[in-house]
């Protein structure tokens, strides 16, 4: 008796899925425009999510594997901004001697210069030594690899030879062998040009997805010669060493800009950070560029809240868009649903049928702009890492999109809610006339 | 408390019954009494406004009066939860509205086996009496002169004379002892009139239902074993 009750049960309530599928199908173009309001607003939502995300990722795989940051004394966030990400211009230099100090440390097991202050056609010129190309590491402990030619090396036979990133390349047409000028200064407004020592591209670097990919590296020597008929920031008027007369300066540097270490012992950060931090002599900032990139992940994260923001009102947006279009179908559908009552169906099955009609689309919606994502992203991705640098993951979905995703069905369950409501409320008070 | 009909019981009666729409609203319907016997057909006449639907909507258990008793086969509708209502409703009555009658999205066959999907005892009588509901179904339609071609056509494409002997066809299926219609033919010309009543009489007849019929055309009277103007029943004054 009781398996027959549930078996009837179960048949009536697959016919009312099969009922309220055939509704949804007659009413299929409403429906459809519906579906795909959805499935934009959830592609959307989730492509900012995964912009948002994967921006973060690609911030802070900038550098790994280096230890300390130390330039002049300033804040962390500006020591981050122009040692790692080339932005803004260093306030102070450092001495030469500080770095020889830091080699010294018996706790440091390597330590990279860097000479910043050119650029090239807005792209920044790093000054550095050879260590750099196998010392540097960015994401999860990548190295440097090539892509076509050679790092320089050490000495004066290697003057005058750069290295580029891939978006100097890319962008600009390089490949091995190209001439190119350096000019004083950084940014668009580059002030004056070293044109009398031309450099010749050595080797390219493969992309990185950090502003390795953005910087012209150059030896230390090599920037030393650039600038050796300068003074204070502009040629010294009638003056000039030729390219091939400057081998024979001495091309050791007096100070750079920033210092990479890498130590022996990670447990030896802190005590070493402060030793520099509060050494006499000179006044040095070491930071760890761990927390010195959530610092700076701080300042930006504005935008990413008000990127939040914007996906959370799709969201709302979406679900208001179907809140209308069931509200506009229930007016059509009074006859419809008062049959359906006098064949015996009561107001808590009508109520479902709404329910499951909306739930479905909901979910259709949801799973449908997660495949439009998916798809559009196996089609973009090459084009966003190479004009935004930005590395998208293509995962089908992610473990955080999940509870978005509920979000999304959860609000287009709430919106249903009303129409629902009123369909079981009208019914009762309609009696088997609607009035309208 | 059973929804089971008792026997020898009348089809339908009304006791002391008041309605109103909406809270501390003017009553729309208070009728002291008024019953079908099993096997009568009623014609309730009744201009626009007198009440007509409402008293269809008691009838069918879609609503409960404020006040009062609405017994149909012997059960007492107000002593019933919502649930039982409805499934009283479809297992012992059948409905047929002015217009708009059918489920766009179901073919006419679908239409018509309608109640029998959702009500056992209406499908195993229909099986009873021709094998299977879709015999049912098909042998009514015939009997409504409807051409098998049609069967499976979309409602949509269809007249309004044959979309009602649709309704009639569904509301049929299974022999519910009550047929409640609501202006059927008020959409039907004169003629198709006469014949559409004249083809649900025989019906009701042939499977000894009760068949209570409202219209505000007083015209159609002649054909129904007995007439009643409803304003004459219900107290509620009309304007």
């Amino acid at each position: 008796m009781f398996s027959q009750l549930t078996s009837q049960l179960f048949s009536q309530l697959s016919y009312f899925l099969r009922l309220a599928g055939k509704s949804a199908w007659n009413r299929r173009l409403t429906l459809g425009l519906m579906l795909f309001v959805i499935s934009l607003s959830v592609c959307l939502l989730l492509a900012v999510e995964r912009l948002r995300n994967d921006a973060r990722e690609s911030f802070s795989h900038a550098v790994s594997g280096t230890d300390l940051v130390v330039g002049a004394r300033t804040s962390p966030v500006q020591l981050m901004l122009y040692a790692v990400f080339r932005i803004g211009a260093a306030t102070n230099n450092i001495a030469w001697q500080s770095y020889q100090d830091l080699l010294q440390d018996p706790a440091v097991a390597w330590a990279v210069p860097l000479s910043l202050g050119d650029s090239h056609r807005g792209f920044a010129v790093v000054g550095t030594t050879p260590d750099y190309f196998s010392r540097f590491r960015y994401g999860d402990a990548q190295g440097l690899q090539l892509r076509a030619g050679q790092a320089f090396g050490e000495g004066a036979d290697h003057l005058f030879a750069a290295v580029i990133g891939a978006d100097v390349a890319d962008n600009l047409g390089y490949q091995v062998g190209s001439k190119i000028t350096l000019s004083h200064g950084t940014g668009d407004a580059a002030l004056a040009e070293h044109a009398d020592k031309p450099f010749k591209v050595v080797g390219v670097l493969a992309r990185t997805g950090t502003p390795v990919d953005s910087s012209v590296h150059i030896s230390l020597q090599s920037m030393q010669a650039i600038h050796l008929d300068w003074q204070g920031g502009a040629p010294v008027p009638g003056f000039s060493i030729a390219a091939e007369h400057a081998r024979k300066f001495d091309l050791q540097p007096k100070e750079i800009t920033a210092v990479l270490v890498g130590l022996h012992k990670r447990s030896m950060v802190f005590r070493l950070q402060r030793q520099i931090n509060t050494k006499d002599g000179e006044a040095l900032l070491a930071v760890l560029p761990g927390v010195a990139l959530d610092q700076l992940w701080q300042v930006i994260s504005i935008v990413e809240r008000v990127l939040l923001a914007m996906s959370s009102l799709l969201v709302v947006l979406g679900s208001a868009g179907l809140l209308a279009v069931m509200l506009a179908s229930l007016n059509e559908r009074r006859r419809e649903l008062a049959i359906l009552r006098s064949a015996g169906v009561g107001p808590g099955h009508l109520f479902l049928m709404l329910m499951a009609e909306s739930l479905g689309l909901t979910i259709a919606g949801a799973i449908s702009g997660l495949l439009l994502l998916d798809v559009l992203t196996l089609a973009g991705k090459d084009w966003v890492q190479t004009h935004y640098g930005i590395l998208i993951q293509s995962a089908l979905i992610n473990a955080t999109e999940i509870p978005l995703l509920g979000m999304v069905v959860l609000m287009g369950m709430l919106a249903s809610l009303v129409p629902a409501c009123l369909a079981y409320r009208n019914s009762l008070a309609d009696g088997l006339t609607p009035r309208l | 408390m059973s929804a089971m009909p008792k026997e020898n019981s009348a089809a339908l009666s009304l006791r002391d019954v008041q309605f109103r729409w909406q809270a501390g609203q003017a009553a729309c319907l208070d009728i002291e009494s008024f019953s079908i016997s099993k096997g009568e057909s009623v014609f309730l006449y009744g201009p626009s406004g007198s009440g007509k639907s409402t008293l269809l909507s008691l009838a069918g258990g879609i609503i409960t009066p404020q006040r009062g008793q609405v017994t149909v086969l012997g059960s007492d509708l107000g002593c019933l939860s919502g649930a039982a209502r409805d499934r009283f409703r479809v297992d012992h009555a059948g409905f047929i509205f002015q217009q708009f009658n059918l489920i766009p999205y179901l073919s006419m066959l679908e239409n018509v086996l309608l109640p029998c999907r959702l009500s056992q005892r209406r499908q195993q009588r229909a099986s009873a009496a021709h094998g299977s509901p879709r015999e049912a179904a098909i042998a009514l339609l015939n009997t409504l002169g409807l051409d098998a071609d049609l069967y499976q056509r979309h409602v949509t494409g269809l007249s309004i004379g044959q979309q009602q002997r649709v309704a009639a066809a569904r509301a049929l299926i299974g022999q519910p002892e009550l047929i409640i219609a609501d202006e059927p033919t008020s959409a039907l010309d004169a003629d198709r009139q006469k014949d559409f009543i004249a083809l649900i009489l025989q019906q009701c007849a042939s499977h000894g239902s009760s068949l209570l019929f409202v219209s505000h055309d007083h015209r159609l009277a002649s054909q129904f074993s007995r007439e009643l103007d409803l304003q004459k029943i219900n107290r509620v004054e009309q304007h």
